[in-house]
C-alpha cells in the first residue's frame, strides 16, 4: 500500500486520541504538536491560536486535513520521522496500518 | 509495579514513581546536568548541547524539576533505562542507578 495515497481521513478517533496523548505535552527541545504543526506549514499565527485549545493536535490534524491537498497518512509519517518523534512511529504504527487496512477495505465497497 | 523495569525497558514507560525518585537524587545539586551532557545522538554529537542546557536551568527557575523534563524529552526517543544507567554509572551516581535495576546489576 502507498501511503502517500491514503487521505488523512483514514485515521480514526483511538489513533487521533492517542496522537495528542504524545503530541500535547509540550517539550523544553524534543518536538511537540507545535513543530508539527509548523511542519505541515502552519503559520506563526494559527499556531498561537491552536494553543488556546485544550487539545491542539486534534484540531491541528482536522484543519491540516481539510486545508491540505498533501494531508496524507504517508506524508504525516514522513513529518514524525523527520521531527524525530520515534516514540510515536513505534508505538502507533500498528493502529495506523490498521486504520488504513479498514479504509481500503471501506473503499472497495 | 516497578519490578518489571529492565535495561530495555523504554524511558518514556517509567512510572511517575520512578521518575519521581530519580529526580529527588539527581536534582540536588545540578546533578542532572551530568547525565544531560553525556546523553548523545546515535551519531555520537551531544544531543543537549549548552543552548538547550539553559532551557532546562530555566525550569529551575519556574520551581519544575528539571530531571522529570528531561526524561519527558529524551523520552520522546526510543532511549532505554540501560542507557541512563550506564550514563549514570559513568558519573558514579550509583544510588540513582540502583533506582532504576537492582544494586546486583546497578554496579
Amino acid at each position: 500500500v502507498d501511503l502517500w495515497t491514503i487521505p488523512l481521513i483514514a485515521l480514526n478517533v483511538t489513533v487521533r486520541k492517542k496522537l495528542g496523548l504524545y503530541l500535547n505535552p509540550k517539550n523544553t527541545v524534543a518536538a511537540d504538536w507545535m513543530a508539527v504543526a509548523e511542519a505541515m506549514d502552519f503559520t506563526y499565527l494559527e499556531i498561537k491560536n491552536y494553543e488556546a485549545f485544550e487539545n491542539p493536535t486534534k484540531r491541528v490534524l482536522e484543519n491540516w486535513q481539510a486545508q491540505s491537498s498533501d494531508a496524507s497518512v504517508g506524508k504525516l509519517l514522513s513529518i514524525l520521522t523527520e521531527v524525530e518523534r520515534n516514540d510515536i512511529l513505534e508505538d502507533l504504527r500498528p493502529l495506523i496500518d490498521e486504520d488504513v487496512r479498514k479504509y481500503l477495505e471501506n473503499v472497495k465497497k | 509495579m516497578d519490578i518489571s523495569v529492565t535495561s530495555a525497558t523504554y524511558i518514556r514507560n517509567l512510572s511517575y514513581s520512578l521518575r519521581r525518585k530519580l529526580s529527588d537524587f539527581l536534582d540536588p545539586q545540578d546533578r542532572w546536568k551530568d547525565v544531560i551532557v553525556s546523553i548523545r545522538k546515535p551519531g555520537g554529537e551531544m544531543r543537549y548541547p549548552q543552548h538547550h542546557v539553559r532551557r532546562f536551568e530555566g525550569l529551575v527557575a519556574q520551581g519544575r524539576s528539571p530531571t522529570l523534563e528531561l526524561l519527558n524529552d529524551w523520552g520522546t526517543t526510543n532511549s532505554t533505562v540501560g542507557e541512563l544507567v550506564d550514563i549514570l554509572k559513568s558519573h558514579k551516581l550509583v544510588a540513582a542507578a540502583s533506582v532504576l535495576l537492582p544494586v546486583e546489576e546497578a554496579t
